[in-house]
């Protein structure tokens, strides 16, 4: 009883009590496979955030994340099998690669916008894909990298699932984390001014393709993280891993939760486990999802179970201070120039 | 007489037209300095230049003795000239709030990282520029309505919101593109007085204009462009009587 009177009593009990949950898991776990699931939920789920950072918040129909997602793997396993650094200096430097591309390639993609650019980026992401299948000197082609180190922290090696488990876990909730904190700060109301209206944006003195660039660097970091993790958690990478489906999975993700960062996690549960339940149907998959966004875009374009996340909202002592009369003078002195 | 804006031979074309042509003037500053013409010519265009929407193909601007023709819109912004839009460009999947924190944008500093770990300064900012975006929002009568979607706003409200929006930035110039129309009597009286406390305050107001019975009201000096060439700059009264005024109105008798 003591245990629903402080569920009952406490604020965010029941999110408190579902991460309690989450990080016992492993322990209740009913097999391996399961654990394996739930790790690829959380991936995809980072992945989702990733993109829509971009996709909902920015506005900018780019689909150019694989790359990201494959140069993050890839920057991570070349470096751990080739200068042997450990997996947490090479997932940060893969985060630092995929940022640096996101840049150069926002140069003069980001002079598109909409189909324009949904296109373009589409085909970098391809680029990258037959780049990384045709260097054989440098991935060995479709063969892919063998025997990526494992993580270790001190003497301790990752070999079960439990401590992937428990490091993509902490990696979803910063993104988590991330993704709520830079959508109610100033840089994200930025980038959601600049897409509703470009011009406008520009007119209320936000450099908007400045913006664009740290929305989409933001959004590859994260994606690059996933890819690292990825290839340090197979032990293989190969261009196999990075066809055009991993985007689709992901875009549903977005697609299927409107967008608020809670709802993906519902849907990255659903779409990670809908494919892996209907094994039998594997060959009607792409069909499947295809109608799926087809009925999503139609009648749900906002997503099925949250509304929009508001950046800003006032509370009661903020509305308080609000209402109050004031002269314009004191609006309008201008805090930059001393009087 | 003090300019804070001097416009010398601006000219603009698209494709063969000419769109502006060698327009002159300046802008004493803490004035309502009026912008009237027919349609099409030319007074949006000079206001995009101005804002730095559009680039002008000759001709110079100068904004407090600085030149800033030809820089990128955002920079021009920050500088303190700011304008309200002709056909509304609200952001629409934000609320009324929302949109006139987007103003603050230029104001406030905070970076990347320190929101990322919630600095005090990005706690700081983000309390200040709700309270301050309240204030504007109970100023201009809007403030019941701060969680409404821009977009569900009534059309005389959006027009309200888009001058609190541009309020945020505080500007040293306000250009206010056709500020009354689609509003009723009553929503332009509060307008006027509206335009006239924001003049007070210190703000140099150009606006463009088609109501004449507020631009006749509000103005201090008013320019007339037709076909994008500069027939008259006077005040109110001279212009009313001005014959080549007349005759690009209503044609020759």
């Amino acid at each position: 009883m003591n245990i629903l009177k402080w569920v009952r009593r406490t604020k965010h009990s029941y999110q408190i009590l579902f991460l309690v949950f989450l990080f016992l898991l492993p322990l209740v776990t009913p097999s391996d496979y399961f654990l394996r699931l739930v790790i690829y939920v959380f991936l995809y789920l980072i992945l989702a955030l990733g993109y829509n950072v971009v996709i909902t918040t920015g506005g900018q129909f780019h689909l150019g994340f694989l790359a990201f997602y494959a140069v993050g793997g890839y920057t991570s396993a070349l470096l751990g099998l080739h200068f042997n650094l450990s997996f947490w200096i090479t997932m940060p430097l893969a985060g630092v690669m995929a940022v640096l591309l996101s840049f150069l390639l926002g140069i003069p993609t980001f002079r598109f916008r909409g189909d324009y650019l949904c296109i373009v980026t589409l085909g970098f992401a391809e680029i990258v894909r037959v780049i990384v299948l045709n260097w054989d000197g440098l991935t060995n082609g479709p063969r892919g990298l063998p025997g990526i180190p494992p993580p270790q922290i001190f003497s301790y090696t990752f070999a079960t699932n439990a401590p992937y488990y428990y490091l993509i876990l902490i990696m979803a909730l910063v993104s988590l984390a991330v993704v709520y904190r830079l959508n109610s700060s100033r840089i994200g109301l930025a980038w959601a001014a600049l897409r509703d209206d470009e011009v406008a944006a520009n007119a209320m003195g936000i450099p908007t393709t400045w913006y664009k660039q740290t929305c989409c660097a933001t959004g590859a970091c994260m994606v690059a993280f996933a890819g690292a993790f990825f290839a340090h958690y197979l032990a293989i990478i190969s261009p196999a891993s990075f066809v055009f489906w991993e985007t689709l999975m992901a875009l549903a993700i977005v697609l299927l939760s409107g967008g608020h960062p809670l709802g993906m996690i519902g849907a990255a549960i659903v779409i990670v486990a809908i494919p892996e339940s209907m094994r039998v149907l594997v060959k009607f998959r792409m069909l499947i999802m295809g109608l799926f966004f087809i009925v999503a875009m139609l009648y749900k374009p906002e997503g099925f179970v949250f509304g929009k996340m508001r950046h800003f909202s006032p509370n009661q002592r903020q509305l308080d201070q609000g209402r109050i009369d004031i002269a314009l003078e004191k609006i309008l002195i201008d805090p930059r120039i001393p009087p | 007489m003090e300019y804070i804006l001097r416009i010398s031979k601006l000219t603009k074309t698209f494709g063969g037209l000419m769109a502006i042509n060698e327009v002159s003037t300046d802008i004493p500053k803490q004035n309502i300095f009026g912008i009237i013409g027919p349609n099409g010519a030319g007074k949006t265009t000079l206001f995009n230049i101005l804002t730095g929407i559009y680039q002008p193909g000759k001709g110079q601007v100068l904004f407090e003795s600085r030149d800033i023709t030809g820089q990128p819109a955002f920079q021009i912004a920050s500088l303190g000239i700011n304008r309200t839009f002709q056909n509304l460009r609200l952001f629409k999947k934000l609320t009324t709030l929302e949109n006139v924190m987007v103003g603050f944008h230029t104001s406030t500093k905070g970076g990347i990282w320190d929101y990322l770990i919630s600095t005090k300064r990005a706690k700081k900012e983000k309390e200040e520029s709700i309270i301050n975006a309240l204030k504007l929002l109970n100023y201009v009568g809007l403030f019941e309505k701060h969680e409404t979607l821009a977009s569900d706003l009534p059309y005389g409200d959006q027009k309200l919101l888009e001058i609190a929006r541009a309020l945020a930035l505080k500007p040293k110039v306000l250009l206010l593109d056709e500020p009354s129309s689609g509003m009723n009597s009553s929503e332009t009286n509060h307008l006027i007085k509206l335009i006239r406390e924001i003049n007070l305050a210190g703000v140099t107001i150009i606006v463009i204009e088609h109501n004449m019975k507020v631009i006749m009201a509000i103005s201090h000096r008013i320019m007339v462009i037709d076909h994008g060439v500069k027939i008259a700059e006077d005040e109110p009264d001279s212009i009313k009587k001005n014959d080549r005024v007349i005759e690009a109105y209503l044609g020759r008798g």
